[in-house]
């Protein structure tokens, strides 16, 4: 095993910085200690719907073009539009998102990532009620407890439970798993359940009333009923007092808390649980957040802007208010008249009626895969995969940035995200709009 | 196979306590049977009257080693893996074998019993694995399979 090169895996938020590639030819032979989804997301580069060339939609069809064409045409689209949206993001490097944010200023028109139909809620949540945190490497260090909310890992996370939380060993807690306890709180018994201590199986869309019901218990309140949310008085007392003793306690937040009724005032309910428990013992939240790189776009967008999503430039000055300027919402209501897509597929992510919307606009697509949108698009831009061909930076879910690295050559066509949107850029900025 | 104490073994045992094993009592030989360290052959009333026929089906059914059972007795459904390495950080063997393994990365350190690769985990060397010898009762392995690939078809435990 003597040519395996350590990498970083993009397969999810996870960025497992421990996993070895073993290439010949210029082609990935065997890969060591990725998951299924990392093993999935970096055999992509061979996969036979790879875009190796620039498309243009000419009488109905995308026809191959040479790559000065097809940016032209982009470049077209966009600055002839009033409002474009630019949607995506979250499975780019942080370079990449800093240009697409100075894009959406220079145009005039609305940036937004996919956190805002996924992990947006817990930002807002944060600025609402505070953000109590920590990093993965303490949890795994000192967390011995772990609490997975609305959230199962075996699925979008599979190395979690492996590396960060309950099984492995770490400066405190030497014993591993002997130590410490894993608590489910989900509408049904998920795979994550199989391996956990405890499961609360909370009936769907009543999460805030059982964290309601929590802080009640912990502020030696009586709870006249006989139970919450499915779940029996008794064994909230009881939750509520070993959480109080434990060393250290983590809760993971899922997205069957920040998508489910309620949405973010669900994660605001429980960060001051989180931050009420910190009176007995030490506790944070972090939520899961399954892109790569989503945490990584609110950050850049936050410093860029300070707003962590769904930004607004089309009034001259930056603006945002979720529910107003997010994506879904802007093509539901038809508030746009082009979009610019990168590392993302709307067309099947998006619920019918939205990606229906899509369709009838002007749509630029930066994609390295064949996907139903680029099938869609009238200007495909075809992208080499950060990660595995182009370097670049990105933030793992407990928001520590991580430097990707580069063992494969992207095809010959596929440029780098960061060099296709400054080359729009340019591009833009010849074309002088507005 | 479920787990299995030695009293359910007693129970499918003719109870006379007659010693041609060479254990004291019934009880005992059961014990002996769950930790590997007697064959059911040792029980010769077994075999040779025909009243326990039953009981011998049953008994021959759960101490058979089929062809894919090791004597670990630990069967892998490589279909059903995700990779996830719970496995490999759970196993005692695995986290004696290499420091990193114990703090949850991945290591390439020889001795360990699985080792994830291509997606999948992979049994890499059986012998190290506890079950070898007489420590029958490990099956963390099994109980921190989320996935339910990993399974021990073997009494004990």
């Amino acid at each position: 095993m003597a040519n395996f090169v350590p990498t970083v895996c993009v397969g999810c938020g996870l960025l497992c910085d421990d996993i070895e590639v073993k290439v010949e030819g210029g082609k990935i032979v065997s890969t060591l200690h990725t998951c299924a989804r990392g093993e999935w997301t970096l055999r992509r580069a061979h996969s036979n719907s790879r875009l190796t060339s620039p498309l243009i939609k000419k009488n109905g069809k995308l026809v191959k073009v040479s790559f000065e064409d097809a940016l032209s045409r982009a470049a077209e689209i966009l600055s002839e539009a009033e409002r474009p949206l630019l949607w995506g993001w979250s499975s780019a490097s942080v370079e990449a998102q800093r240009l697409g944010i100075l894009l959406a200023q220079r145009l005039g028109g609305v940036i937004d990532s996919t956190s805002s139909i996924c992990h947006g809620s817990s930002i807002l949540a944060g600025r609402e009620a505070g953000f109590r945190t920590a990093t993965l490497g303490e949890v795994k260090n000192r967390a011995d407890l772990i609490v997975y909310w609305g959230s199962d890992p075996s699925h979008s996370h599979p190395r979690h439970l492996s590396r960060y939380t309950i099984i492995p060993r770490g400066i405190y807690t030497q014993m591993g798993y002997e130590q410490k306890q894993l608590v489910i709180v989900d509408v049904r018994k998920s795979r994550t359940g199989k391996v956990a201590n405890q499961i609360l199986e909370v009936e769907p869309n009543k999460d805030y009333e059982l964290i309601s019901a929590m802080r009640m218990v912990l502020k030696g309140k009586n709870i006249r009923d006989k139970e919450v949310a499915g779940i029996p008085v008794k064994v909230i007392n009881q939750v509520i007092q070993t959480w109080k003793t434990r060393q250290f306690g983590v809760i993971f937040v899922g997205l069957g808390l920040s998508m489910s009724r309620g949405k973010y005032r669900n994660i605001e309910v429980l960060y001051k649980l989180v931050q009420e428990l910190n009176d007995y013992t030490r506790f944070v939240a972090i939520p899961m957040a399954g892109h790569y790189n989503m945490v990584g776009f609110n950050h850049v967008a936050t410093w860029l802007t300070g707003h962590p999503f769904g930004i607004d430039a089309s009034r001259g000055n930056i603006y945002s208010n979720p529910g107003e300027t997010t994506g879904a919402e802007i093509i539901m209501r038809d508030e746009f008249d082009a979009m610019l897509v990168l590392a993302s597929d709307p067309i099947s992510t998006m619920p019918l009626p939205i990606a229906r919307k899509i369709t009838r606009k002007p749509l630029v697509v930066v994609d390295c895969l064949e996907t139903p949108t680029t099938k869609i698009a009238d200007v495909v831009l075809p992208a080499a995969m950060t990660g595995i061909e182009v370097e670049g930076t990105a933030y793992r879910i407990d928001s520590v940035p991580i430097r990707l690295k580069k063992f494969l050559e992207p095809p010959r066509d596929c440029k780098s995200d960061e060099e296709i949107l400054s080359l729009l850029i340019s591009k833009i900025e010849k074309l002088g709009k507005k | 196979m479920p787990a299995m104490n030695a009293f359910q073994i007693y129970k499918l045992l003719p109870q006379t306590n007659c010693g041609k094993c060479g254990e004291a009592n019934c009880m005992a030989f059961a014990v002996q049977l769950l930790s590997g360290k007697k064959k059911l052959e040792a029980c010769t009333p077994l075999f040779q009257e025909p009243k326990y026929a039953d009981k011998l089906k049953q008994l021959q059914e759960i101490f058979t080693v089929t062809d894919e059972v090791k004597e670990t007795g630990l069967v892998f459904h490589e279909d059903k893996c995700t990779g996830c390495g719970n496995c490999v950080m759970v196993c005692p063997e695995d986290v004696a074998a290499s420091p990193l393994i114990a703090g949850g990365k991945g290591s390439r350190a020889d001795g360990v019993v699985f080792r994830v690769e291509n997606g999948k985990a992979k049994i890499i060397d059986l012998t190290k694995c506890r079950r070898m010898g007489t420590q029958k009762t490990c099956r963390v392995c099994e109980m921190y399979c989320g996935a339910g690939a990993i399974e021990i078809r073997s009494v004990g435990g």
